[in-house]
């Protein structure tokens, strides 16, 4: 079924149209709400939110740019939604917490390369995670996310180094990203050595 | 500039990475999501599953309340429930009465029992005697009224009027609670100034006279359970037992389907009516087929008469039929359907891969429901005897739509879409059957007969302006037996 014809049937109110559509978008939206929900749990009910809002707000797509690009920004903005409820993005993190956090990374699974990522971002605290998504992935920029958030553009920066830092640091510990500095000293010229993934 | 270079890669990295990154949902989700967006959809479900189960829960108590009700007749606690029969106890008192002979002196036998009916007021329509009542007729006589069939004769005597209280006990059997019957008497004890006076004398009520139920208020012992079982209410109850039977039943069909479009639509008159016939269809005539389904259930029969039973129960319908077709590249074909709430009609466009014009890569589609039902009917017996009868039935069978599949033709009959959401979930038929039945055995009863069934409302809903009535034609196989 193509796009088309799922977002026609959509607009009708068809049941297998919708059931169409939440099928082929569903995997890579529900790998979006994981990466900022704490649990599966958590993931899937901001999946089933943020898809009852596309299918209810489906008359507002104006075929001016990709539906799942459209599809991602309605979920990505359920996911804040509901983490605002429970979460305060202004607070900073406890370094003592991050560490403890930190140490957590030998329990990261050692499966698909995608996966890894994921499962090393979700080992920042919320604040961090929420930030580096917006920020890395989804492509926000600081302005846009302190409006979401609801936090001074500063805290926004500040909170997205620091969570980069942290990242690097995971990543590093697991041994999936080599530092520049290291890849220099490894390789001379100076050559960028980025370890494959 | 390497940093730099280093923060760009990183970041698209993570986002590569991060972007392949899939999961899949639980069934759950999904069902959430359809829930809210079609609510209405959840009720006819729970709605069903309730009706099914307040009717199994229904004839299962009434299969069981007869059980019980046998049971509460050997119960001694209700025995005065159920005997409550006054003219039983009226008839014992007046008998106990009766025991009672009190001999009269010194007037004409025909004299006192005219004076005491009229006095007393007694009405017995049973008996022209009258019951051992005592009356005062005047101070200075004395009246003794004879109770026995026998009139016989007395003297009035002057008495002197005395009220008594006699207690007027009735023997007791070893199985006979000692009743006591007090009765206000009023007792003209007059000097005895005959000496006949003395053969007169009151006898104790005879033992034998004394017809007391003792099931009215005593424990029955097990042979007046038996007597009981004997009666004609035992007898009754019994026989409405064994009105009630099951039966099971399999109904293998064929289903053919009417169908009808839209009237700016031409429909080839074998579209029409199906089956299509062996010559090949020409183009654009819809090329359906006869496909096997079946009924499978069970109901309860309920005897009214020796002719008429009604019948409630349970069963799954397969039907359907075959679409002849041919595979195809995917085209966009297009249906038209039509606003429910404007009736305003549109276009429903969607990619088919099936053809209705002849060409090289056949295939055969299926359109058929499962459906769950509850048939209520009425069977009637036209003639026979218990060993073999022949009998009529009508059925009535409000059916849900468990699952099922729909290729429907586009607009131009060129190609099939499928779209099974246009299905309509609830339906009703009427079935018509004749059929045989005899004994097989001791206990069950085979039946056998033709039965046609027609759905009474279109397949599809009423967005889809073409309508279908399904009629299957069929062979009613069923075993069948009475409850004991």
């Amino acid at each position: 079924m193509t796009e088309e014809v799922m977002l026609h049937g959509c607009l009708q109110n068809i049941a297998t149209a919708q059931e169409a559509l939440y099928n082929r978008f569903s995997p890579r939206m529900l790998g979006v709400c994981y990466r900022f929900a704490r649990n599966r749990e958590d993931a899937e009910d901001m999946l089933q939110e943020g898809f009852i809002k596309v299918f209810t707000q489906i008359h507002q797509f104006r075929n001016q740019g990709a539906l799942e690009g459209w599809i991602r920004r309605i979920v990505v903005h359920t996911c804040i939604n509901i983490l605002k409820k429970n979460k305060k993005f202004a607070d900073s993190v406890d370094i003592i917490h991050a560490n403890s956090i930190q140490g957590n990374e030998n329990n990261i699974p050692s499966i698909m390369q995608a996966k890894q990522v994921v499962e090393c971002i979700r080992l920042l605290p919320i604040g961090y995670r929420t930030v580096l998504n917006l920020y890395a992935i989804e492509g926000y920029s600081h302005r846009e996310i302190s409006n979401m958030l609801d936090i001074e553009e500063s805290t926004s920066r500040s909170q997205y180094t620091r969570a980069k830092s942290m990242l690097e640091d995971i990543l590093v510990k697991k041994k999936i990203l080599l530092k520049p500095r290291e890849r220099a000293g490894m390789a001379g010229g100076g050559k960028k050595m980025i370890q494959n993934f | 500039m390497e940093d730099k270079l280093y923060n760009d890669n990183f970041e698209k990295l993570i986002s590569g990475h991060a972007d392949d990154f899939k999961m899949y949902p639980d069934k759950k989700a999904w069902h959430g999501i359809y829930n809210h967006l079609h609510p209405g959809k959840r009720w006819p479900s729970a709605a069903m599953s309730t009706l099914l189960l307040a009717t199994l829960l229904l004839v299962g108590h009434l299969n069981t309340n007869n059980d019980k009700k046998m049971l509460d007749l050997g119960n001694t606690d209700n025995t005065q429930s159920h005997l409550d029969n006054k003219n039983d106890l009226r008839n014992t008192n007046r008998a106990a009465i009766k025991g009672a002979k009190i001999i009269p002196i010194n007037k004409s036998a025909d004299d006192l029992a005219q004076t005491a009916t009229a006095s007393a007021g007694i009405s017995d329509p049973l008996d022209n005697t009258v019951p051992g009542i005592f009356e005062e007729i005047n101070p200075t006589a004395s009246l003794l009224i004879a109770a026995n069939n026998n009139n016989t004769r007395g003297e009035i005597s002057q008495p002197e009027t005395n009220k008594v209280k006699r207690e007027l006990e009735l023997p007791v059997t070893d199985e006979v609670t000692k009743i006591k019957n007090t009765q206000e008497l009023n007792i003209i004890n007059p000097p005895i100034v005959n000496s006949d006076l003395a053969q007169f004398k009151i006898d104790e009520p005879a033992k034998t006279d004394l017809v007391v139920k003792d099931i009215l208020l005593a424990k029955p012992r097990v042979e007046d359970l038996q007597t009981f079982n004997e009666t004609v209410l035992g007898k009754f109850l019994k026989a409405r037992k064994n009105k009630m039977s099951w039966k099971l039943h399999l109904t293998p069909n064929f289903s053919f389907r009417k169908f009808s479009h839209g009237e700016d639509v031409a429909v080839n008159s074998s579209a029409a009516l199906g089956p299509v016939g062996n010559n090949p269809p020409p183009a654009r005539s819809l090329d359906h087929r006869l496909a096997l389904g079946f009924e499978l259930g069970g109901s309860m029969l309920q005897e009214l008469n020796k002719q008429v039973k009604l019948t409630a129960g349970l069963q799954f319908n397969y039907v359907g039929y075959n679409i002849k077709a041919y595979s195809v590249h995917p085209v966009l074909a297009t249906l038209i359907l039509k606003n429910e709430i404007t009736g305003q009609e549109y276009p429903h466009s969607k990619i088919s891969n099936y053809s209705n014009i002849v060409g090289s890569n056949p295939v055969t589609l299926h359109n058929q429901q499962l459906q769950v039902s509850l048939p209520v009917g009425t069977e009637i017996k036209l003639f026979g005897d218990k060993n073999l009868q022949v009998n009529a039935g009508v059925v009535f069978q409000p059916s849900y739509v468990i699952a099922g599949t729909a290729y429907l033709p586009s607009v131009d009959k060129r190609n099939y879409i499928f779209e099974s959401s246009l299905l309509r979930k609830w339906n009703f038929s009427t079935a018509l059957q004749t059929f045989a039945s005899f004994k097989a055995g001791s206990s069950l009863t085979m039946h056998i007969g033709p039965q046609v069934r027609y759905q009474l409302l279109s397949t599809y809903k009423d967005k889809y302006p073409a309508k279908e009535h399904l009629i299957d034609y069929g062979i009613k196989f069923g075993v069948s037996k009475t409850l004991k």
